[in-house]
């Protein structure tokens, strides 16, 4: 037990069903209320950033597309963009536009996916089988235009790899118009509906104060009135010719963040409009001469490459040694940056809202289905249990307790034995 | 302030503790601090001219020494749609490799608590005055030198 809080400690994970990377988080609890929370990380440790020094920057693309099954293009995008800067190539226009494209369908699609799960978690499926349903609408267009419905590779070092036609072009639109109807819908229901509000209003908030000395970054940033967006700060790909708003709330807690992710789905779609509408003709990549060449260039020299994923601000730190190799990739990935929310977060919330609260980052982490919650401090004993027993618990409690109110800031669980 | 105008600034009142600085074509701005011990005082007069926002520390080691790089942003501000330009801005420290320790700056900015942790997994050096100086991204029972280092770092080129 920590010495600095007293009460009961509650380890929760390391694994958790609906997220990518394990981590586990230490709740010290008073009754119902979370009085104290603290972070483990360390369990899955790829080596990515080894990885990556022995394989070629042409190569290294496809190794960090699979830092993330959802966020693909973004590490590709950060990567590439970082070794033209390298490099000094000028990306065509119409290549700038295709990323800008993929890159907002991306977005789409990971605040779709992630509408879906928050649905789950607070136990209204109707809403996680709606946000799916109509996610597919993305995702079939990333496939029709890409290949691919996941890692979809079409960026490469200088531009992209495969071209837009003018059917694809035509269905992309088409597309929107059905999506905006249904964000449209979305936008007008899940603010205002009874159980999402009972589960998320006042729930999980992080002020503005503290986004800003965290430096949370994206949705859980601007959903705490931190108006920080990669786009508008650093604009690339085609972000300065399309108009777009950044969406933010100040209100900071579990329905801002959702109002701003459904916001930004529908700002999607408008710069997706615009790109479809006003695509300029014309070269692909930046140079015709093969990669091999291209690479043989590189100078001795570092670049810092930031690209606004889906869950926020995304950073590509690349040195180059004036081989084909680079010398040192460092990538800090939105989560780790909102990570430090999450257990300020936590402090004065109800155990049940654990599920809710975690996923309020959009956290990538494993998806392995066992989260270990024990009451008695043993591993996986009879009173151990996992995430989807959490959640249940979760959607009881609130059943039973319908018109609890929130635990008050002052609350500190100090004071007991 | 646009990048340039910015650095003229911090040239001035960085210009007890840095040895140099430059900026980048697409705006980046990099200082470099004479003396790493002046870190924390650097970073205060970064956070007191309202660049608060830390992106994050990368290490790097080039073999004889370990470059300690922290990368901030000055945000930029959007008013009714208007495009304005947040500043990315690298504070560079050089720490030896045969005495691998840097001071903390997570008690000015607690978002340097897990980058630092980072960086001690990862490069090996020692953050000091850390709050939480526990392995972040490698598994406790690790065993073997820091995955980052020059010495550690297999490449098959």
């Amino acid at each position: 037990m920590s010495e600095k809080a007293s009460g009961t400690e509650i380890p929760v994970g390391p694994q958790h069903p609906s997220l990518k990377e394990p981590a586990n988080f230490t709740l010290t609890v008073d009754g119902e209320v979370i009085t104290g929370a603290e972070m483990k990380l360390s369990y899955n440790h790829r080596g990515i950033e080894q990885a990556v020094l022995s394989k070629s920057y042409i190569e290294a693309i496809y190794l960090l597309e699979r830092i993330c099954g959802i966020c693909s293009h973004a590490h590709t995008s950060a990567f590439t963009q970082g070794v033209e800067d390298l490099l000094d190539l000028d990306v065509p226009p119409r290549a700038r536009y295709i990323r800008t494209l993929i890159g907002e369908l991306e977005r789409i699609h990971s605040h779709m996916l992630w509408l879906g799960v928050a649905g789950h978690e607070i136990g209204f499926d109707t809403l996680w089988q709606y946000a799916w349903r109509d996610r597919e609408i993305v995702m079939d267009l990333l496939e029709e235009i890409t290949g691919n419905r996941v890692h979809y590779s079409i960026n490469t070092i200088g531009g992209v790899r495969e071209d837009l036609t003018d059917e694809q072009r035509q269905t992309v639109l088409e597309g929107m118009d059905d999506l905006a109807e249904r964000i449209d819908f979305y936008q007008q229901t899940v603010p205002n509906e009874e159980t999402v509000r009972m589960r998320c209003e006042d729930v999980g908030v992080v002020s503005e104060e503290l986004a800003r000395e965290y430096c949370a970054v994206g949705a859980v940033g601007r959903a705490s009135g931190v108006p920080t967006d990669v786009r508008k700060d650093a604009p690339y790909a085609a972000y300065d010719e399309v108009d777009f708003d950044v969406i933010t709330d100040d209100r900071g807690d579990l329905l801002a963040r959702t109002v701003v992710r459904i916001g930004e789905i529908a700002q999607a779609i408008r710069i997706i409009r615009q790109v479809a509408e006003k695509i300029p003709e014309g070269d692909l990549k930046a140079s015709a001469k093969p990669p091999q060449a291209l690479l043989a260039q590189v100078p001795e020299e570092d670049a810092v490459s930031r690209y606004e994923a889906p869950r926020g601000e995304l950073i590509h730190y690349l040195r180059a040694d004036g081989t084909d190799t680079p010398e040192r990739v460092h990538i800090r990935v939105p989560t780790l940056a909102n990570w430090p929310t999450v257990v300020e977060a936590l402090k004065g919330s109800y155990i049940a809202d654990t599920p809710i609260v975690v996923a309020g980052i959009d956290p990538c982490i494993s998806c392995t289905s066992r989260i270990g919650v024990e009451t008695d401090g043993s591993h996986g004993g009879e009173n151990a249990f996992d995430l989807d027993e959490l959640r249940e618990y979760g959607i009881e409690w609130y059943d039973d307790h319908s018109a609890v109110e929130r635990p008050s800031p002052e609350f500190d669980g100090g004071g007991r034995p | 302030m646009n990048p340039s105008q910015l650095k003229s600034d911090l040239d001035e009142r960085l210009a007890d503790v840095i040895a140099a600085s430059s900026e980048h074509d697409d705006g980046r701005l990099e200082f470099v601090l004479a003396d790493r011990a002046d870190l924390p005082d650097a970073v205060q007069t970064l956070r007191a001219n309202g660049i608060t926002h830390l992106v994050t520390i990368t290490g790097v080691d080039s073999g004889e020494e370990i470059e300690v790089l922290y990368h901030f942003l000055q945000y930029g501000e959007y008013d009714a749609g208007d495009l304005s330009e947040g500043v990315e801005l690298t504070l560079r420290a050089i720490v030896p490799d045969e005495e691998p320790t840097i001071q903390t700056i997570t008690d000015q900015i607690p978002a340097a608590g897990l980058y630092e942790r980072e960086l001690m997994d990862m490069l090996g050096v020692e953050v000091r005055d850390h709050p939480n100086p526990e392995k972040l991204l490698l598994p406790d029972d690790y065993e073997g030198g820091p995955p980052l280092r020059a010495e550690n770092v297999e490449v098959s080129d």
